[in-house]
């Protein structure tokens, strides 16, 4: 109620200011007619009487407000600190949902709501009403105090000698320096809010047994209550990295081959008319959002992949194909055995081996992740697409006259000659879209495993990164649980990953550029 | 290279031949990228006549018009005259008698249970509450008791009253087309769709919850990314320094464009719920958290825009006099707004449509009502087609989630033309 009240009167003032400024400004040059002069200006100040309202207008606005920004930001924190460290000794012993129920007391009674719990909480709880006193009532007699003072020393400097554009010019430039430094402060949230929690679940949990555990099992809704939780999951990332994997790799087959050919067709072969269907065609399938894809994903594309891989066994299963699928099948045995015992070289985790293949049946579940990753190879043809062609375009004109003039037919001089050219431009832009694919979360939330699964197999079911993180983090958010942390030690592994593929990807295209430009 | 020639054809012939050859492969290279660009929309065909297909039937409903009578001896046996004892009653259990006579269903005994499973199955989640109310509703809690005041719904015990109750997984259901035959129930076009809010029955689903959150958001994300962004493209098109700090600046947006949204999510949960305490699910943290992502968006945008504005403008507001900054606000920068807005545009429908970082900061939809204010807990959009997915139910899982979709994308469609059409506008007038 006073935050508002305040601000009214905090906006109120800043008009004030900058009508008075100007006024003020105007009316020291109109008392005094002789200093008025030709080389100034019209009214002798030494800047616009526009600029004197808005750098009064500055001086009152913007102190109190970011001070203001700045209380409110850090008054939470304050306030849990102000708790923690009047906590009697007996409290901090105590276990985490016992402190939790004191705290909500305390704050409770701070508030004026409920009566004080105990004697030895009397510190804590006057030490939090004072702060909210002082947040409610202190700090804005603090704040109006300040704006008078501004609001007096504006007024006293408006002199006509002053040079107000200069100071309005400083002040914009500075605010314009912060908004660029969003970007900074936005990079720096990132890294310190994944670190923090993720700091914080490596001390529970070893990062050898997360980088290398061979089994990803968070535990299910029950375990989750204070205390258990420590114990309560097993957190090993390969299933995640194969899982991830898998359906980027899938994901890339499909969209590299048709987002290449395509650019290339449209940008070398196709007619106009062609051109006027195609183009849409790509921006239709980059405007659409994730979530719709994964719709599509899961209740449309899955149930038609399934009936595809039903055929695809029957297929196999004719006796000329047999023994070769046979062999196959156990050829992908004997690797994922030898996967699995690799993976045991690392973790303690116990061993599973899978039996030799007898008859050939593809399985399929509810989640495919052939599905999955080809809606997601869709999805980032369009990013292909666009990418290969700019890398195309920026193949230099001499080179296809030349392949042309000696003698080359088209697919020749794109083939042997601008593909190769542009080659590091489109490896460029495969790393991005990788990049993407990975980081990509609706599609395979909905239409992937939420069971990671250690396996290869592109019928089966598996899990990713992003999945893993969405179902970690749906529910109660329960900061200082391994759960949370977990997501958050996926998410900096995550960060990490995209980063280095787009620093490496921006670097080969730029000094592709550098060769041609 | 040497090559050998079969004796038997002339060089010319040879030459035909080879030639034959390379023109015949450079038609493949030409085919296979006619059937790449085949592949892509043929995906897309499939994408789109999907969710037609649902979304459209999602957009009529089945209701049953049954004829209920409230039986005083089943809602109220010992006469009492209570409503805290009619409040109890399972109102379903009254249209159960109805629908087993139409179907000619035997209404005890072993023989028809699993027909009268089946028939029960049919009923809307949402009918025994309706049916409640006719009888009796709450009005308020008691201030000292804590007791909910009850009053009359109108109806009285003993009535017979014809009733239009919500169906569910009529498509699956036996039962349904002989229900159907009967005129019992009946097709009608879905409005709660529009007017509802989200409910776990499909029967009253409602997206208006989700438009009006989806607004609420998009008007933070403006807010928040807009001023930010244009001052920032500003400053580092014409006034940063070349050094350090600039440089960083810049590979922290370039970066920033390329971080999984997800990561957002993950940083704005901890930063803005965890660490400052604000109210979670709410369009506030959800547009705070989409302005992060559009920021990247905006800033490249309006440097593009701001970069093709002609050098002559600048330099004939400096040759008149004025400031370099006075130049920016004056000329150059109303001249770039068109694209800075096509740019803006661009960016606020990629965040309506985005998903998951909404997740995680509590933005799931379980309140229901219409939010006010930024400060209610809301769902969005594209929340909303994920909650969706997730029933239980055939008609919300399948048709109303592509239903949602086809808002979703008619607003997208709507924004993106509204660029299209600035940019059209703008070079026009150039």
């Amino acid at each position: 109620m006073l935050l508002t009240l305040f601000l009214a009167v905090l906006l109120a003032l800043t008009l004030v200011g900058y009508f008075l400024g100007q006024k003020r400004a105007l009316g020291a040059v109109r008392g005094d007619q002789a200093k008025r002069s030709f080389t100034t200006n019209n009214f002798g100040l030494a800047a616009l009487p526009v600029f004197y309202g808005q750098r009064l207008a500055y001086l009152v606005f913007l102190p109190p407000f970011l001070l203001l920004l700045l209380w409110w930001l850090v008054e939470p924190r304050l306030a849990s600190f102000l708790i923690d460290w009047n906590l009697p000794e007996a409290v901090r012993q105590a276990s985490r949902g016992e402190q939790v129920g004191i705290i909500n007391a305390i704050r409770e009674a701070a508030a004026g709501r409920a009566a004080l719990p105990s004697t030895d909480l009397k510190a804590a709880v006057d030490a939090l009403s004072a702060l909210s006193w002082f947040s409610s009532v202190g700090l804005y007699l603090l704040l109006s105090g300040l704006i008078v003072l501004l609001f007096a020393l504006g007024l006293a400097s408006s002199k006509p000698g002053f040079k107000a554009r200069h100071a309005v010019e400083t002040w914009n430039r500075w605010v314009m320096f912060g908004a660029a430094s969003v970007a900074i402060l936005i990079t720096v949230g990132i890294v310190l809010s994944l670190l923090f929690q993720a700091l914080s679940f490596f001390q529970a949990y070893s990062w050898f047994d997360f980088l290398t555990g061979t089994r990803w099992s968070p535990g299910g809704a029950f375990q989750r209550g204070y205390g258990e939780e420590a114990t309560g999951g097993v957190f090993g990332v390969v299933p995640l990295m194969t899982g991830t994997l898998l359906i980027v790799v899938i994901a890339m087959s499909v969209a590299v081959p048709v987002g290449l050919l395509s650019a290339i067709y449209l940008g070398e072969y196709a007619s106009n008319r062609v051109r006027v269907f195609a183009k849409p065609l790509m921006e239709i399938l980059a405007g659409i959002p994730t979530v719709v894809y994964g719709l599509f994903a899961a209740l449309t594309f899955t149930p038609w992949v399934a009936s595809f891989v039903d055929g695809l066994s029957a297929v196999l299963n004719w006796p000329v194909l047999r023994p070769i699928a046979l062999f196959v099948a156990n050829v992908f045995v004997a690797l994922g055995n030898g996967f699995i015992w690799l993976g045991n070289l690392f973790s303690a985790s116990s061993p599973t081996y899978f039996a030799w293949v007898e008859t050939i049946v593809l399985e399929t579940g509810s989640d495919i992740a052939l599905a999955a990753g080809v809606v997601m190879g869709t999805m980032i043809i369009p990013f292909v697409a666009s990418l290969s062609d700019d890398a195309i375009q920026a193949v230099p004109n001499s080179l296809r006259e030349g392949a042309i003039g000696m003698g080359s037919t088209r697919a020749e001089m794109m083939i042997r000659v601008v593909l190769p050219a542009a080659l590091p431009g489109i490896a460029g832009g495969i790393l991005l879209a990788v990049s993407r694919a990975i980081g990509e979360t609706m599609i395979v939330v909905m239409a992937a495993g939420s069971f990671a699964y250690l396996t290869l197999n592109p019928f089966g079911s598996v899990s990713t990164f992003t999945v893993q993180i969405n179902s970690l983090l749906t529910g109660d958010l329960d900061f200082g649980g391994t759960k949370v942390q977990a997501a958050f030690a996926i998410g900096i592994f995550l960060f990490l990953i995209t980063l280095v593929l787009n620093t490496l990807a921006l670097a080969i295209v730029r000094r592709f550029r550098e060769e041609y430009d | 290279m040497v090559q050998i020639i079969d004796p038997k054809y002339k060089v010319a012939d040879y030459q035909a031949q080879v030639m034959r050859r390379r023109r015949a492969k450079s038609r493949r290279f030409q085919a296979m990228g006619i059937a790449a660009l085949a592949a892509a929309g043929l995906m897309l065909a499939a994408l789109l006549s999907s969710i037609f297909y649902n979304g459209v039937q999602g957009l009529f409903e089945e209701r049953m018009t049954v004829e209920v009578t409230f039986d005083p001896a089943k809602i109220d046996p010992k006469g009492t005259g209570d409503l805290a004892v009619m409040r109890k009653f399972n109102f379903d259990t009254l249209v159960y008698p109805v629908l087993y006579e139409a179907l000619d269903i035997k209404v005890k005994g072993r023989s028809d249970r699993d027909k009268r499973r089946k028939v029960k199955q049919l009923i809307g989640l949402g009918a025994s509450n309706q049916l409640r109310t006719m009888i009796v509703q709450e009005v308020g809690r008691d201030p000292v008791s804590d007791e909910p005041v009850l009053v009359s719904g109108g109806t009285q015990l003993g009535d017979t009253v014809t009733v239009e109750l919500t169906a569910l997984s009529t498509a699956s259901n036996p039962y349904a087309q002989p229900l159907r035959d009967l005129g019992i129930l009946k097709t009608r076009f879905n409005g709660d769709f529009f007017t509802g809010v989200n409910s776990n029955d499909p029967g009253y689903y409602g997206i208006l919850d989700a438009l009006v959150g989806s607004f609420w958001t998009l008007l933070v994300c403006f807010l928040a990314s807009f001023p930010v962004a244009v001052l920032a493209a500003v400053y580092l098109e014409e006034f940063a320094p070349r050094n350090a700090i600039t440089d960083f600046i810049e590979v922290n947006i370039n970066n920033l464009a390329a971080v999984p949204s997800i990561v957002f999510g993950l940083m704005g949960a901890f930063v803005f719920i965890y660490v400052f305490g604000m109210p979670g699910g709410t369009a506030l943290v959800g547009g705070l958290v989409l302005s992060l992502l559009t920021l990247p968006t905006i800033i490249v945008a309006a440097r593009a825009a701001i970069r093709s504005v002609p050098g002559s403008f600048r330099e004939a507001a400096l040759g008149l006099g004025a400031s370099r900054q006075q130049a920016m606000w004056s000329f150059v920068l109303p001249y770039a707004m068109p694209g800075i807005i096509t740019g803006t545009i661009i960016g606020l429908a990629g965040a309506l449509g985005e998903t998951a970082p909404l997740l995680f900061i509590g933005m799931v939809g379980f309140q229901s009502g219409v939010p006010a204010t930024p400060l209610e807990g809301t769902p969005s959009l594209a929340v909303g087609i994920y909650n969706a997915f997730g029933s239980q139910f055939d008609e919300l899982k399948n048709q109303l989630s592509n239903s949602t979709i086809i808002v979703l994308l008619f607003l997208l469609m709507l924004l993106n033309g509204t660029a299209a059409y600035l940019r059209y506008r703008s070079e026009k007038s150039k």
